[in-house]
């Protein structure tokens, strides 16, 4: 039985070890951004210098180019416009022939979002993007920003957060509208302050210190010990065991409205699970809290009294 | 008053100096009549803009002004509400930097406010700052409140939450990367995180008592890091990370329930619980009628009291992690992007905890624990995701994710009591000199906390056409939990390994009109706790629709479930959410938003549970633990353990310009909730089970020209629980918020 396992969990890691096998080589020349990215100028157009787009888009070169963060690409010998376009001798020769350069408007998903990562991807922060979530769902770069016609200068956003993110995660919403929820939208913090939308190795996205902590202690950093005496659950479910990070009906952000049921739900024999407390519930507290006051973890008592 | 009326003096002057300067600034261009994007202002190579808004805000209260803290908060007072600053140099060649953005709101006493500044130098530097402040006023009185029943005598309830806090969180971030577009860059961070401010607690000891808990945590946090860029496409970045945690929060005994002693022997605090009748903090002994007289004097000398409590737990947690990553694009038809962190937490508690008074049950009237609290972190992390396009149309992605540590612990209890020489005698009143010191009882424990948790996703992504695509996949995770206590010579070692099949679709049949589509699905074939679930499964249908470019529509539904089948658990679970969402703005002059949200949630297991009150439904209707193969004599009674709620939410806004310089906003918004949970205590109320929270709202904003616009809001907050309060102050209330404001942006 034990083999029988051990050799399933093998071809389960090994799949996409072979997968790699099969089909790895290194990059030619060029790179794979490059590759993946449709080219319709081929390699007979020339780099001609974000002066020469200027003579034509003044306006979007003035507005929507020179004052964005993008600008940076013409600097040290950077090819400006042309970073992301590609080569536009071809297009001015062709009087702005709109198909002999690149268009984001007609580039697949995958090529669009190739261009960007050729110089985003070195970023700490959006180095699993294809690997992510939201790249598996068809949703690419463009999705969320706009290089040229952002509406929030920062990040270049075709939308300021939270109602960037709400337009699809609209029980989000209605989560952080309850009585007791995270201070997102009161602009205190930010979906991305937990969430990385470009991709993590952790589900749903949620951000994780790098020593694996939940991103969680970053602001509630009393709860991240070590502890003398951990409570299992922290550790091994999260906090959302517990807790509705974004919003909830019940104070402390609490899962039920009763915080006895909570601990009684796993502390209730010892047969399957801890031993469950001996009180009655007709004469004692309305919240075991209130004795086992350090529930998140202690240092001096391994049932949380201090 | 004079205070107040003396503050409005100085806004009143204030704002008319930014009036005049403002006048002064744009004479001559207030021709236009519509509310333009403003233009600037250029000054030394630098294209400004600037805005900043200052008012005042009035709030008039009706009901518990602890729970409009709690969930509220907002004030009456003068206000910077809000400001930004951009400079931009026109030819990017700035002196010290190309551009510099700050934007903050929320100064003057609002309980969250917050800094983000940014400044770079085009390839020479980029740096960011951010500071955040929030103030939580969190009086909640069911939380931790002990129910103190009205037949107590004497009856004290307990109209607050014993556990209330009212801290600060001060955040401050700051990272600076150098050379951020060469090939070798570096990067520099610092944090802090700051929470202080009084916050209260409870201890038990014979009874509980009430603490004054005075929060000071400091959190410390460097960052040191670089990038390599050795190829195109390839990166390689070191980091190292010091995170230093100080835990110097300290308790006090605060009074609650205090009783003069006989004989002006001085005051006891006698704790949060009045339950004379189940002996709470004691019994009433006979004459008396009442545990304290009207004179205030306590008639049971033989009681659970505190003349004194402290205690300090000044906790040191240094955290060191190294942390190295690579991403590549180097190798044909591959994205590759992995990193491992290596992290050695190691933390030092000693705990210094005296108590003097009376614990009846062990006739114990002084107590020192002390004892030097150890544990170190150790942690590996290391994941990659690689993503390998196949063709044209397939992609493979493989997410995998290692996490192990260990934590050794341990902690040295030296324990000195002082026990009545006299059992029968051992009163309040008894002095220290009639107790015996007992010898210290050191008790070393050792222990060791261990978790290896791994997962492995692996992904086919098939793009079918450019409207359609699917993706269908498998994750497997196992996690190792061994819990090991020395002293005991005890282990707890549980092995779960998951198995989950995930399968997504994804459709766009016109190009203004999407669908998404996620499925997955988990079988554990074990638990770590006891509602762990052995079964959980997701399904969301998403679509978003956008007939018009001013019309966004948008639906969804999310749905969960998990399950752990055991005969002695029957643990359910589920989450069920269906809205939608509708944003139209056919006109500049006219928007429209509107939204709606149904929740259904609900969490149930088997619980046994021990309870004398056969009122209650659940004690009437519960079963019996051992006839159904519980072996747990103390807690007796078996029932279904549910918690259960619906929550509605809706909300409507609509915007509205009669006139070029007149804007106009209406809104409101709605959380109902309504559920079901067993009551345990015929004093236990419903507290947040079922309630209604309503938000409407009104603004206007009128453009003055001259860059300035005035503006005035309205903002109504109901919270109304809909059950009885039990022994606790009611927890409605309503409140109107007026804000009125001049913003002036250039």
């Amino acid at each position: 039985m034990k083999k029988r396992r051990t050799l399933k969990e093998f071809l389960v890691l090994a799949t996409p070890a072979i997968f790699l096998l099969l089909f790895l080589r290194p990059t030619p020349a060029d790179s794979q951004t490059d590759k993946n990215a449709t080219s319709p100028q081929k390699d007979s157009a020339q780099y001609v210098g974000s002066d020469v787009c200027k003579t034509c888009h003044e306006e979007l070169y003035k507005k929507n180019f020179e004052a964005t963060p993008h600008f940076k690409t013409t600097l040290q010998n950077g090819h400006g416009c042309e970073s992301c376009h590609g080569p536009g001798s071809a297009h001015v020769e062709g009087g702005g022939d709109v198909t002999k350069i690149l268009n984001f408007e007609t580039m697949s998903k995958q090529d669009a979002d190739a261009r960007c990562l050729s110089c985003h991807g070195e970023k700490h922060e959006q180095r699993h993007f294809s690997a992510s979530v939201h790249a598996g769902n068809d949703l690419g770069c463009l999705d969320c920003h706009s290089p040229h016609h952002a509406k929030e200068a920062a990040h270049l956003l075709v939308q300021a957060q939270p109602n960037l993110c709400y337009g699809c995660h609209a029980s989000a919403k209605a989560d952080f509208a309850r009585p007791y929820h995270h201070r997102v939208d009161e602009g205190l913090i930010q979906c991305s302050d937990c969430h990385n939308v470009h991709g993590t190795t952790t589900l749903k996205q949620v951000r994780a210190l790098p020593s694996g902590d939940a991103v969680c202690v970053n602001c509630h950093a009393d709860k991240r010990g070590p502890f003398v005496y951990e409570h299992v659950p922290v550790k091994t479910e999260g906090c959302s065991s517990c807790h509705t990070p974004h919003g909830s009906n019940n104070a402390r952000y609490l899962r039920v409205s009763q915080v006895n049921l909570l601990c009684l739900q796993c502390h209730s024999f010892p047969a399957q699970g801890p031993a469950g407390p001996a009180h009655n519930q007709a004469t004692k507290y309305q919240a075991c809290t209130m004795c086992h006051a350090m529930i998140h973890g202690s240092n001096a008592s391994n049932v949380f009294f201090r | 008053m004079s205070t107040s009326w003396f503050r409005i003096e100085r806004l009143l002057i204030i704002v008319s100096l930014l009036n005049c300067a403002a006048r002064a600034q744009s004479a001559g261009s207030d021709t236009d009549q519509s509310p333009a994007a403003p233009e600037g202002w250029e000054t030394g190579g630098y294209m400004i803009h600037q805005s900043t808004e200052i008012g005042y805000r009035l709030s008039y209260l009706t009901g518990s002004q602890e729970m409009y803290n709690t969930l509220v908060d907002l004030r009456t007072g003068p206000r910077f509400l809000e400001q930004s600053l951009l400079m931009q140099s026109e030819d990017h060649t700035g002196l010290l930097f190309d551009d510099l953005s700050i934007d903050s709101f929320g100064w003057g006493g609002d309980p969250n406010n917050a800094l983000h500044a940014r400044i770079d130098k085009g390839r020479w530097y980029d740096f960011r700052a951010a500071f955040r402040r929030n103030q939580t006023d969190f009086d909640y009185n069911l939380l931790a409140n002990p129910l103190n029943p009205p037949t107590s005598s004497p009856s004290i309830p307990v109209t607050f939450s014993p556990h209330y806090f009212s801290t600060r969180r001060r955040m401050e971030d700051f990272d600076l990367t150098l050379l951020p577009q060469s090939k070798v860059d570096f990067r520099l961070g610092y944090s802090r995180n700051n929470m202080t401010g009084p916050s209260y607690s409870s201890v038990h000891e014979g009874t509980d008592a009430w603490l004054y808990q005075n929060w000071n945590t400091t959190l410390n946090s460097y960052r040191i890091g670089a990038d390599l860029k050795p190829l195109p496409g390839t990166v390689i970045s070191y980091d190292q990370f010091l995170d230093y945690y100080k835990g110097d929060t300290n308790w006090q005994l605060a009074p609650f329930g205090t009783a003069l002693l006989p004989a002006g022997a001085g005051t006891v605090t006698l704790g949060l619980p009045f339950d004379t009748a189940n002996k709470n903090p004691c019994a009433v002994t006979p004459p008396a009628t009442s545990l304290i007289d009207p004179s205030g004097t306590l008639t049971n000398i033989d009681c659970n009291g505190y003349f004194a409590y402290n205690r300090t737990d000044r906790i040191r947690t240094s955290t060191p992690t190294e942390r190295l990553s690579l991403r590549t694009t180097s190798i044909q038809r591959l994205e590759l992007s992995a990193s491992y962190a290596y992290s050695s937490a190691d933390m030092n508690a000693p705990l210094n905890e005296f108590f003097n008074g009376l614990t009846t049950r062990t006739d114990t009237r002084q107590e020192t624990v002390t004892g030097p609290g150890h544990a170190t972190n150790i942690s590996n992390v290391a994941d990659f995701t690689a993503t390998v396009h196949l063709s044209e149309h397939f992609r493979l992605v493989d997410t995998f994710r290692f996490w192990s540590y260990r934590i050794p612990q341990s902690f040295i209890s030296t324990e000195t009591s002082w026990t009545c020489n006299s059992s029968a005698n051992c009163t309040l009143l008894t002095p220290l000199s009639a107790t015996t010191q007992g010898p210290p009882t050191v008790t070393p424990d050792e222990l060791s906390f261990n978790q290896n948790w791994t997962t492995n996703e692996s992904d086919v992504i098939w793009d079918i056409t450019k409207h359609m695509g699917a993706r269908v996949g498998f994750r497997y995770g196992d996690q190792l939990f061994n819990q090991l206590e020395y002293a005991a010579d005890e282990q707890n070692r549980v092995v779960v390994h998951g198995y989950t099949p995930l399968a997504a679709f994804w459709a766009k049949p016109m190009p203004n009109l999407r669908f998404n589509f996620d499925f997955e699905h988990t079988n554990n074939d074990n638990t770590i706790v006891r509602i762990g679930p052995r079964k959980e499964s997701r399904y969301r249908i998403q679509a978003n629709y956008t007939p018009k470019p001013w019309a966004v529509l948008g639906g969804g539904i999310n749905l969960w479930q998990a399950s752990n089948g055991n005969r002695l658990i029957d643990y359910q679970g589920h989450n069920r959410n269906y809205g939608f969402t509708a944003s139209l703005m056919p006109r500049e002059r006219f928007s429209f938003e509107f939204a709606y949200n149904y929740t259904q949630y609900q969490q149930n297991a088997l619980i046994c549970f021990n309870d004398s009150a056969t009122s209650l439904p659940v004690v009437a209707n519960a079963g019996s633990c051992t006839a159904n193969g519980y072996d747990e004599p103390s807690n007796p009674l078996l029932t279904n353990g549910i918690y259960q709620s619906s929550t509605n939410y809706g909300m409507g806004s609509v915007m509205f310009k009669p006139l070029p310089r007149l804007t106009t906003q209406m809104g409101y918004s709605i959380t109902s909730t309504g559920g079901q949970t067993p009551q345990f205590n015929v004093l236990q109320p419903f507290g947040s089970l079922q309630y209604n929270y309503q938000q409407p709202l009104a603004n206007v904003a009128v453009d003055i020209g001259h860059e300035l616009t005035l503006k005035a809001g309205w903002n109504y907050y109901q919270y109304n629980e809909q059950s009885f309060v039990g022994p606790t102050d009611p927890r409605y209330f309503h409140a109107n918020n007026a804000t009125f404001s001049l913003r002036w942006a250039f």
